[in-house]
């Protein structure tokens, strides 16, 4: 009964590490470094306009589970990066489009980016 | 310290208290050790785990798979054991070493070999879970062996031998149960969980990915959800084992469990929690359900024991 009550105790609340006793923890890394993005098109006028970026980049219709990994479940700002890059060249020259994003870490969502900049005038400039 | 030692240091305990806490840990050890009844109950849990473990290892564990030699005999012992299990053939040793082959697939295979998804919760759970059910006789009913014990009882002109024994690994699935459900409750007992947050990210991460849009809105519907979740688990860990509290906990508890399997990939765990809910029922009242089912109405003898 020791084993069964305590060997959690070791592991859950000393952090213990020994796999002998069995910590009753589920799905403790499953989302976490996941990006959650809503981009926006900036008017002339400060205005917002969401842009659907899998319907932009032309997977509005496909499956969810057919849809590239890198689009469907980003993991990194550099593929949020990637994406705005995506979008400014699909939606032509000229547009000012912005980023907020979430990053999911074990205390909750972490807001990572705040549409502080242009993404198509930062991929104008890396070209 | 002890009663005398108290008393020496001037200080005492109060009148009856070890009395009291001695005469629960009597009880306690004979709500476990002294548990005796009917083998219905773990001859079931025997044969679904069979089935459950069927489900889990026998794709990973077909011979053709693997290279010649002692994998093969590693596939070959699972398959051998578990099909003994289930159709009950020198069924308690079955289980037994079942339990072991479950708890070395765990642990060695899966911790030591490294083969990462041998060691999560659901395969310590088909380990552990058979390892229990072998230290009950769980081959005196429903079995091959009860089938020959029956066909030699009638040869004999004698009765056949009763389906009843001792249960204390019914007992041993019920404190581990408990454990699970409050450590697992303990571990989400932070803001992160309760918040709603991490409910809301592992619905993210399988259902509606990074582009949530919409579904970011019903945050408080994932923090209710996640506060209702732990308050279960923690009324579960305490309420389950009691038949009062039991019966406005079991269906909640069913319900959440059903909810795991078809929302998470949670392999068979929660089928294996299901079936292992059974040990928390009166094994004799599980009998008499079964004849009243089949229509036979003979009456088990009562005996003086609780159920906690």
């Amino acid at each position: 009964m020791l084993f069964i009550f305590l060997g959690p105790f070791y592991r859950q609340v000393l952090g213990g590490t020994s796999y002998v006793f069995r910590p009753w923890i589920m799905f403790t890394d499953r989302g976490v470094g996941i990006f959650v993005v809503d981009f926006r098109e900036r008017k002339a006028d400060g205005s917002e306009v969401r842009i659907d970026y899998m319907r932009a980049l032309g997977y509005g219709d496909t499956p969810h589970r057919q849809r590239p990994k890198s689009l469907w479940r980003i993991t990194s700002w550099e593929g949020v990066l990637r994406i705005g890059d995506q979008l400014c060249r699909a939606l032509g020259e000229g547009r000012d489009i912005r980023v907020y994003s979430q990053r999911a870490d074990k205390d909750g969502w972490k807001v990572h980016h705040a549409a502080t900049e242009n993404l198509c005038a930062r991929s104008s400039t890396a070209e | 310290m002890t009663n005398s030692t108290h008393r020496a240091a001037g200080k005492r305990l109060p009148d009856g208290v070890s009395e009291k806490i001695g005469g629960l840990g009597v009880r306690f050890l004979g709500w476990g050790l002294d548990y005796e009844g009917s083998t219905r109950s773990s001859a079931i849990i025997r044969i679904g785990l069979g089935f459950l473990l069927w489900g889990r290892y026998a794709n990973d564990l077909l011979p053709f798979k693997h290279p010649f030699g002692l994998e093969t005999v590693y596939c070959l012992t699972f398959f051998g054991l578990t099909t003994l299990m289930i159709v009950g053939l020198w069924a308690r040793t079955a289980t037994f070493l079942t339990g072991l082959f479950g708890l070395f697939t765990y642990y060695y295979v899966g911790h030591v070999f490294g083969h990462e998804p041998y060691t999560h919760h659901h395969t310590y759970w088909l380990g552990i879970a058979t390892f229990y059910c072998a230290l009950t006789p769980c081959g005196r009913s429903f079995s091959v062996d009860r089938w020959l014990a029956v066909r030699k009882a009638h040869k004999d002109g004698t009765p056949p031998p009763p389906e009843r024994g001792n249960l204390l690994g019914l007992r041993l699935i019920v404190l581990q149960l408990s454990a699970m459900y409050f450590w697992t409750a303990y571990d989400k007992t932070f803001w992160g969980f309760l918040s709603g947050s991490r409910l809301e990210q592992i619905f993210v991460n399988y259902y509606v990915g990074s582009n949530a849009g919409i579904w970011m809105k019903y945050g408080f519907a994932f923090a209710a959800a996640a506060i209702l979740i732990t308050l279960l688990e923690y009324a579960l860990a305490f309420g389950l084992p009691f038949t009062k509290t039991r019966r406005w906990l079991l269906i909640p508890g069913l319900l959440m469990h059903s909810a795991f399997y078809v929302m998470l990939p949670v392999a068979t765990y929660s089928a294996t929690i299901v079936l292992l809910y059974l040990a928390y029922f009166d094994a004799d009242r599980v009998h008499r359900f079964i004849d009243q089912l089949a229509g036979n109405d003979r009456a088990l003898p009562r005996l003086d024991h609780t159920d906690g």
